[in-house]
Order: structure tokens, then C-alpha cells, then sequence
């Protein structure tokens, strides 16, 4: 907090600055424009101490001090004297005229000389009303205490790390360059001239430190790609541009530091490439890169077009440099909201848009200058032309660019989803559980996909697009994807569109589902009816009419039907359900025929399901075995065994009485049916016997699957 | 056992029913009904002990006369007839207020005993009952002690539900044969007296009827 009160200090004081230093020149009130090949100044407007004396249109060509007259030029005028006079020698004189003019305007009453021989004296105020400060000033004002308060803010919250350091001097620079350019630029005619001259030092300081420190925030953000030292280093070598500009020893005088800038500019680049494949793999961190570098290119190049390449080739763009810097302000904005992580996943089309829109005007421009230059052509037909060749060219290049890109960036997928979709239902069917998950990752191959304890309302996306929440189809929970393309990409919101269209298909495939489902259900249930009435009322009148011979085999007959009756629909039954049954019917079979039964079962057995076919089996070889033992051998005692052992269940049931050892037994259908039962348990059936005892011993497995019991009955 | 009724549409079948009746009580005289609204027509006359109700019958199921029969008589013994043991096909009889079941296709000795134990006050209880009923009294149920069963007899259906028989259910429980027949005779009440009460609670919430408060 005190770091912000601070840097809130420093601009404030600035700002004062600024304003102490535009408003101090003697102020004539008076709206000057120079005109190419012209003698003087034209007045363009006349208020507050020239109001009623000077007229708009009127020419200045002359400033008397004294008995000496101070010429003027249009050159005086000059907004950017970098740009005006590009080498030493004439920026130096523009200097010295500078000079001049202000001590011609320091008298108390300044004598104008205009073009038809008149003089006009006027007397200036003392300093300039701010009123009459124009928007560029304030523009730049703006932009010197915003980009200094964004780079301090950055640096305050932010101290642990190296780049926002940097990031804090980028932000001085901005200070120091638009601060001075604001006094300078929009001047009413002159300043003092040593003044004039530091404050165009400190301009180029500004830039040339805030280019360094540029570059060495892209050394270290998302990562440091070398040893620390680069970044003083960095700005060690700029310091000595601007001492070397200082002193006036540069080669190319102020195109030189166009060049360091233009140069930086080209080191930024590299330094941005380098950064960018070192994040491959890393999702958040390149698309924290690519917000960096966005915002970057749209200022820095939108600075560098409008204002220094035409400068480089000689046409004086200083009007515009106010708005370039505005455009430079984008930078920091862009900068603080990729730091507060804004719409990172977007960042795709953004990119793309941003770049297409920026180069494509940028094509425009370098080709109207190019035909400027090289072909001579004159102003309007250049452009024309230019416009032409740009449009017929460069468009259909975008648009083949544009497919390109997007397909890269799987942007294009909606185009996928039909085959998507028969794959997951038609191919192989999965249980309607399953189908949601298994698109969403056929869809983003994603490194996680985790069930939601809450199902989200719609498909969203969250994380700063590294999530991709999607609600649940039915009583099945949502989703969350995580980490898109193994990890490569963040989820974008054709992303999400994709997913909700393809969550709203499989949503009606499962309810159609549901409906086959229920109907077949209902199916079910009037044949369990039709079989009860019809089947079940003629065999209970053939039961009570038959003799106990027969009776025995019609009440088999009716355990069938329940039995089948049952299994029509019925889900698989735990294994301790159906023991249950067994164990009752035992007991009370055993009790009518006054039998004693011991029932062993070994603790616990595995929770186990018996599909029908199962169920039906089982149950059938029990009774048969029962039967047989009541029936032939007159026991006083049966003993059942149930014990689990390597996924199957072994049962033996013992009784004891008057045995026949087996060879002498009959084989009747009972034991037939019961060995084929067991058969198609897939067990194995044992009967041991010797005098007075008989032990019968069944070994059924349960892990298997289930034969296919849970496909639903056709109908039809 | 004085006097019985059988509901029942297969001739045969009301035939052998009439005769188990004869064999567990001796002297009894059983009256024969093959629809419902017969069998209206002769509870409102007869003082009956003992009705069979076949829960199939051509003008409708049985299961409303049980309500009545359960409602009006209440010293009258609903049984049930049927073919099918399972839960799915008793459950709604039991709830509606029958105090036991009969398997139609048992041999006349076994139905005869069956008779004789509910009779002796033994009502039958087979584990799928037994397991279904477990679920309908919920151990935190907040009702008041008439529609709660006690620990015991939570235990008893327990063991029902494993498949015990009455004898080992009272070994178990460490109380003689005829305490355990009480035990699932008190539990038949509850869930009788439970399922009115759902029954009278929807009724009154459905303004059928104007409650006493």
C-alpha cells in the first residue's frame, strides 16, 4: 500500500510538473500552423491577449527583439523536432532559433511582424490558461501518469518477481518519454531553449530505456531464459545510446535512435519467439504469453506504423505522435488485464483478429509508401492503388490463413460431431451411463475427466479455460474436463458450444432409450399376467383333480412357471436373497416330512448376483436333490454345506439313511436334468455315496458375467 | 373355527380349499363365493372366522375385500390364496390387511398344517416378506410406539429374512416357540395398523375423509 501511495505521489508531482512547465511560456493566444514553401506562420486563431489585434489568415513572418527581428519559419513550429530534423546539425539551429524566439517573447510587449509590413504588438499573459491546452497535451499527460501508476502498481503487487521490475521501469519510461513529449509537442510556438533541448533528452531517454526494459521483461516473463544479468545489461547498452545521443556522437544523429527503437522493437520479436516455444505444453502460461504479446503488438506496432516508419522515410508524422502514444498506453492495459487473467481462453480468434486487422493495415500503409518512394507516384494514386493491390491480394490470403489457423487450432470441430456420434452410439453400445464421458473424451482428449458431486446448470467454462464443466444427462452426475488435448490448449468457447450440442443429442438418445425400455417393460409384465391367469388357473385345476403321482409333477410344473414368470424381468438377485428362499423351503419341506436339517454356511460369503438363468438352475437342482433324499432314502437328517472358494460357490448337501450305493440307482430324470443344469451353470456335479450316507457335492462359479440374461425380450 | 368362506373362481380349486378348511377344523362350515360381490353379499350376513381370498377374481382383485373384511370383521382371519409366493404379488395383500398367505399348489397336508398354525397363531412369513417388511420399518421412524417394532422383533425379522424357520428364530432368541409366533404375529399388526394409517393419512390429505380433530 505504501508502494501505491507512492507511485500515486510520483505521478501526481509529474503531472504538476507537466503542467508548471506547459504553462509557463508568455502565451500570445494565438493558434499557429506553418504551410510547406510559405514565408512565416499562419495565425489559425486569435484569442485572449491577440483577440481583436491579429486576424485567422494573417501571416507572421518575424518576431522583433529589440532592434534585432527573429525570423520565422515553418520549421519553428515543428511538434517533433526527432522527427523534423533527423540530423545534428539543423536540430541543433532549430534549437538556437528556439532560444531566440523565446527571448523575443520574454519582453513585456512582443512586436509581430506579419507578412504585409505591419507590426502588431501584444502583450502576452504571463502563462498559458489551461483551458487552452490541447487534447494532445492532456492525451499525453494521460498517458505518462497512467503507464508510470500501471508499471508501479504491477511492481507493488507483484515484487517477487524479476519482470515486473522491468515491467516498473517500462512504466518510468512511459513517464519520462510522453511527459516531456506533452510539454514540447504543444507548445504555442517556443521554449527556451536549453530547456527545449533537455527535455527532448529526457524524451529520448524515456523511449530508449522503456524499449530496453521491454525486452528485458520478455526475457523473464512467463520464464527467465538466461542469466539475470541480461536485463542491466540491456540497459546499460541503451544508456549508453542515449549518452552517446547526448553527446551527440551517433552516426545517424536522431535516425539513430529511431533505429535503436525500430531495433529493439526486432530483439523484442526474437525474444518473444524463444519465449513462445518454450512454452509448448504448457496451456495457461502460452496463453498468458500470447495476451502478453497481443496487447504488445497491437501498441507497439500500431506506434511503430503510424508514427516512426514514415518518419524513417522522411515524412513528418509528429502530429500523430500523441495518438501513437496512446496507442503505446494499450501495452500497459494490455498487460494489467492478462496479469488479472481476462478471457484467456479466447485468446485463439483474438489473436488471429488482432494480427490479421493490424497487418492488413499495415500491409496498406508499406505499400502506399513503397509506391510513394519507389515508384514516385504521387499521393492519391498511390493509395488508390495501394488500397487495390491490398485489397485483391491480401484478402483471400486471409481467409486461406484464417482456415488454416482455425483448423489448427481445432476450431472447426462442429463439423465432427456426426461421426463422433455414431461412433459412441451405433459402434459400440455403451450403457447410457457411459455415453456422456466417452464423447467428451473422444472430443477434447483430455488428461482428466471427473465425475460432479453438483451438476452444473450448462456447460461452462472455468479455470481460466484449463476447466470445462458439463451438466449430467438425466440422474447421471456432470462432468469436469480438464486439460484439453493432453494438455496442450485451453478450452475456447466453440468448445463449449460443442459440448452442449453434443450433451443435448445424447440427452435424447437416452431418453429415447428409456422409452424402449419402459415399453418393453410393460411387455413384460402383460405376458407375466397372460401367463398367470391362462397357464397358471389350468394347471392348479389339473393339480386338485390328479392323483399324487401326477400332482408331484404339476406342482414342479407351476415352480417352473414361477419361476420363469419371475425371471421376465427380473435383475440379478444377491446370492444371499435367493439362500434365503432355499433355506426356507428346506425347513419347511423338511419339517412336514420331519426331517431335522443343519444349515452351514461359511461367513460371509462374496456379495454375489444370480441373473434368472441362474436363479432357475440352482433352484431346480436343490429341489431335485431334496427331493431325491426325502424321497428315497428316508433320512432323519439332511446337512447343508455353502462355503465360497476362488469365485465359485461350493454346496454339498448330506443326508443320511438308507442309501443305495450309486450304481444301483436309476437314472431317472431327475438326476439328468440335474447334471444338465449344472452343465449349464457351467459347474460340476459330484455324488459321493457309501452305506448310510450320500453327499452331494456342487461347484457352481459366480464371478462370471452373466450369460446375457440382461438383453431385453424382443418382441415381435 | 366355526365358520369359514371361500373365495375362489376355480371350481376344483374352491373345492380342495373347502376341504383342507374341513380337515384343519373340524366341524366347520364353509360357505363358497366365486365373485366379489357375492362375497360381499354373505360377509354382511355370517359371522365368519376365516375367509380364503383368491386375489384373482373375475370382477376385480381381492384385495378390496380385504380392506373391508380387515375394516368390518375385524375377528374374521384374511388369508390369502395365490399361486405365486414371491413378494411383488403378496406385499400389496399383506399391506392391505391379510394375516397370512396360502400357496394354492402345496399339497392338503401342508395347507392343512399352514391352517392349523395360523390357527395356533402363527402366521407364515417368507424371507423375500420378511426382507420387504424390514424396509418399511425404519429403525429412526419417528411414529408412535403401536406402528414401531421393538428390538425383537426386528430381530426376529431378521432372521426370517435369512431364512430361519420359527423354531431356530426362537433357539436364536433365546424365547420359547410360541413368544416368537408373537413376535411375527405383532409384526403383521404393525405393518397393518402402519399401512392404515398411511391409508387415513392420504385419505384425510385428499379431504376423503373428515378427520376427528
Amino acid at each position: 500500500m505504501r508502494m501505491l501511495s507512492l507511485a500515486l505521489l510520483i505521478a501526481a508531482l509529474a503531472i504538476a510538473l507537466c503542467l508548471v512547465l506547459a504553462r509557463s511560456p508568455p502565451y500570445l493566444g494565438l493558434r499557429l500552423n506553418g504551410d510547406e514553401g510559405a514565408e512565416g506562420v499562419r495565425i489559425e486563431r486569435a484569442h485572449g491577449p491577440s483577440a481583436g489585434r491579429l486576424r485567422a489568415g494573417e501571416r507572421i513572418v518575424a518576431l522583433r527583439n529589440g532592434s534585432a527581428a527573429v525570423p520565422l519559419q515553418p520549421d519553428d513550429l515543428a511538434i517533433e523536432p526527432d522527427i523534423a530534423f533527423a540530423d545534428y546539425q539543423p536540430f541543433d539551429a532549430f534549437m538556437q532559433r528556439q532560444q531566440a524566439l523565446a527571448e523575443a517573447l520574454a519582453q513585456s510587449a512582443v512586436p509581430l511582424v506579419l507578412d504585409d509590413g505591419r507590426v502588431v504588438e501584444i502583450i502576452p499573459f504571463h502563462g498559458r490558461p489551461i483551458r487552452d491546452l490541447p487534447f494532445e497535451f492532456w492525451l499525453q499527460v494521460f498517458v505518462a501518469a497512467a503507464g508510470w501508476l500501471l508499471g508501479a502498481s504491477i511492481w507493488a503487487f507483484r515484487r517477487e518477481q524479476a519482470a515486473s521490475l522491468y515491467l516498473m521501469i517500462t512504466g518510468l519510461g512511459t513517464m519520462l518519454m510522453a511527459g516531456s513529449a506533452a510539454i514540447y509537442s504543444t507548445r504555442e510556438l517556443a521554449l527556451p531553449g536549453a530547456r527545449f533541448l533537455w527535455l527532448s533528452r529526457v524524451n529520448h531517454g524515456g523511449a530508449l530505456l522503456c524499449m530496453a526494459a521491454f525486452i528485458a521483461v520478455l526475457f523473464h516473463y512467463p520464464r527467465r531464459l538466461g542469466r539475470g544479468l541480461w536485463g542491466p545489461a540491456l540497459l546499460a547498452i541503451y544508456l549508453l545510446i542515449w549518452l552517446a545521443d547526448l553527446l551527440q556522437i551517433l552516426p545517424l544523429a536522431n535516425r539513430t535512435v529511431q533505429g535503436a527503437f525500430l531495433g529493439g522493437v526486432a530483439l523484442a520479436a526474437a525474444v518473444a519467439a524463444w519465449q513462445w516455444r518454450g512454452t509448448r505444453g504448457d496451456p495457461l502460461r502460452r496463453a498468458a504469453l500470447q495476451w502478453f504479446l497481443l496487447s504488445w503488438f497491437v501498441g507497439t506496432f500500431g506506434f511503430m506504423v503510424i508514427v516512426v516508419m514514415p518518419g524513417m522515410a522522411g515524412i513528418d508524422t509528429g502530429k500523430l505522435q500523441a495518438y501513437g502514444f496512446g496507442m503505446t498506453w494499450l501495452i500497459s492495459l494490455g498487460l494489467a488485464l492478462g496479469i488479472a487473467r481476462y478471457r484467456l481462453f479466447d485468446l485463439e480468434t483474438w489473436w488471429f483478429r488482432a494480427v490479421a486487422l493490424v497487418g492488413g493495415g499495415a500491409a496498406v500503409i508499406a505499400v502506399d509508401l513503397a509506391f510513394v518512394s519507389l515508384l514516385g507516384l504521387r499521393q492519391p494514386a498511390a493509395l488508390t492503388l495501394a488500397l487495390a493491390f491490398a485489397g485483391w491480394i491480401y484478402f483471400p490470403l486471409r481467409q486461406w490463413l484464417a482456415t488454416k489457423v482455425f483448423q489448427r487450432f481445432g476450431l472447426l470441430r462442429m463439423r465432427d460431431i456426426p461421426r463422433l456420434l455414431r461412433e459412441v452410439i451405433a459402434d459400440t453400445p455403451l450403457e447410457a451411463e457411459h455415453l456422456l464421458p466417452e464423447s467428451l473424451r473422444r472430443l477434447f482428449a483430455p488428461l482428466q475427466l471427473t465425475p460432479l458431486a453438483r451438476t452444473p446448470r450448462k456447460v461452462r467454462i472455468a479455470g481460466n479455460g484449463s476447466m470445462l464443466l458439463v451438466p449430467g444427462i438425466g440422474r447421471w452426475p456432470g462432468w469436469e474436463v480438464r486439460w484439453a488435448d493432453n494438455g496442450t490448449r485451453l478450452f475456447t468457447r466453440q468448445d463449449a458450444q460443442l459440448a452442449d450440442a453434443v450433451r443435448a443429442v445424447l440427452e435424447r438418445v437416452v431418453a429415447y432409450q428409456d422409452a424402449v425400455e419402459q415399453s418393453i417393460e410393460r411387455e413384460r409384465n402383460r405376458v407375466a399376467a397372460d401367463l398367470h391367469d391362462d397357464v397358471g388357473a389350468r394347471l392348479l385345476t389339473l393339480l386338485h383333480r390328479a392323483d399324487p403321482e401326477q400332482a408331484q409333477a404339476i406342482r414342479e410344473t407351476l415352480a417352473s412357471l414361477r419361476l420363469v414368470v419371475h425371471g421376465l424381468g427380473a435383475q440379478p438377485q444377491p446370492l444371499v436373497d435367493a439362500l434365503a428362499e432355499w433355506r426356507a423351503e428346506l425347513h419347511e419341506r423338511c419339517e412336514a416330512a420331519r426331517v431335522g436339517v443343519i444349515w452351514h454356511e461359511a461367513a460371509p460369503l462374496p456379495e454375489w448376483r444370480l441373473d434368472a438363468p441362474q436363479q432357475l438352475h440352482l433352484a431346480r437342482v436343490l429341489r431335485e436333490a431334496v427331493s431325491n433324499a426325502l424321497r428315497h432314502a428316508a433320512p432323519t437328517r439332511i446337512e447343508v454345506r455353502l462355503a465360497a472358494e476362488a469365485g465359485a460357490l461350493r454346496l454339498s448337501i448330506a443326508n443320511d439313511g438308507a442309501c443305495l450305493p450309486p450304481p444301483q440307482w436309476q437314472a431317472g430324470n431327475g438326476l439328468r436334468s440335474m447334471r444338465s443344469r449344472t452343465q449349464k451353470l457351467g459347474g460340476e456335479l459330484t455324488i459321493e455315496a457309501e452305506e448310510g450316507h450320500v453327499v452331494l457335492r456342487l461347484r457352481v462359479p459366480l464371478d462370471a458375467p452373466p450369460s446375457g440374461a440382461d438383453k431385453p425380450l424382443r418382441i415381435g | 373355527m366355526q365358520r369359514g368362506l371361500v373365495i375362489e373362481d376355480l371350481a376344483t380349486t374352491a373345492d380342495w380349499l373347502s376341504r383342507a378348511l374341513h380337515e384343519a377344523f373340524p366341524g366347520i362350515v364353509v360357505e363358497h363365493a366365486e365373485t366379489l360381490s357375492d362375497a360381499r353379499i354373505i360377509l354382511q350376513r355370517s359371522m365368519l372366522d376365516i375367509a380364503l381370498v383368491d386375489l384373482d377374481l373375475p370382477d376385480g382383485s381381492g384385495i378390496d375385500l380385504i380392506n373391508l373384511i380387515s375394516a368390518r370383521h375385524p375377528h374374521c382371519h384374511c388369508i390369502v390364496t395365490t399361486i405365486y409366493g414371491d413378494d411383488r404379488h403378496l406385499f400389496p395383500a399383506l399391506r392391505a390387511g391379510a394375516q397370512g398367505y396360502l400357496l394354492k399348489d402345496q399339497p392338503v397336508e401342508r395347507l392343512v398344517a399352514a391352517l392349523q398354525a395360523i390357527d395356533r397363531g402363527e402366521p407364515p412369513l417368507s424371507p423375500a416378506i420378511a426382507r420387504r417388511l424390514l424396509g418399511m420399518f425404519a429403525p429412526n421412524d419417528p411414529a408412535p410406539a403401536e406402528r414401531k417394532l421393538t428390538a425383537r422383533e426386528r430381530e426376529t425379522l431378521v432372521l426370517i429374512a435369512k431364512g430361519l424357520r420359527l423354531a431356530e428364530v426362537a433357539e436364536q432368541l433365546g424365547v420359547t416357540r410360541n413368544t416368537a409366533a408373537g413376535f411375527v404375529k405383532a409384526i403383521y399388526r404393525k405393518f397393518n395398523i402402519s399401512s392404515r394409517a398411511e391409508a387415513a393419512l392420504e385419505a384425510t390429505r385428499l379431504g376423503l375423509v373428515k378427520s376427528a380433530f
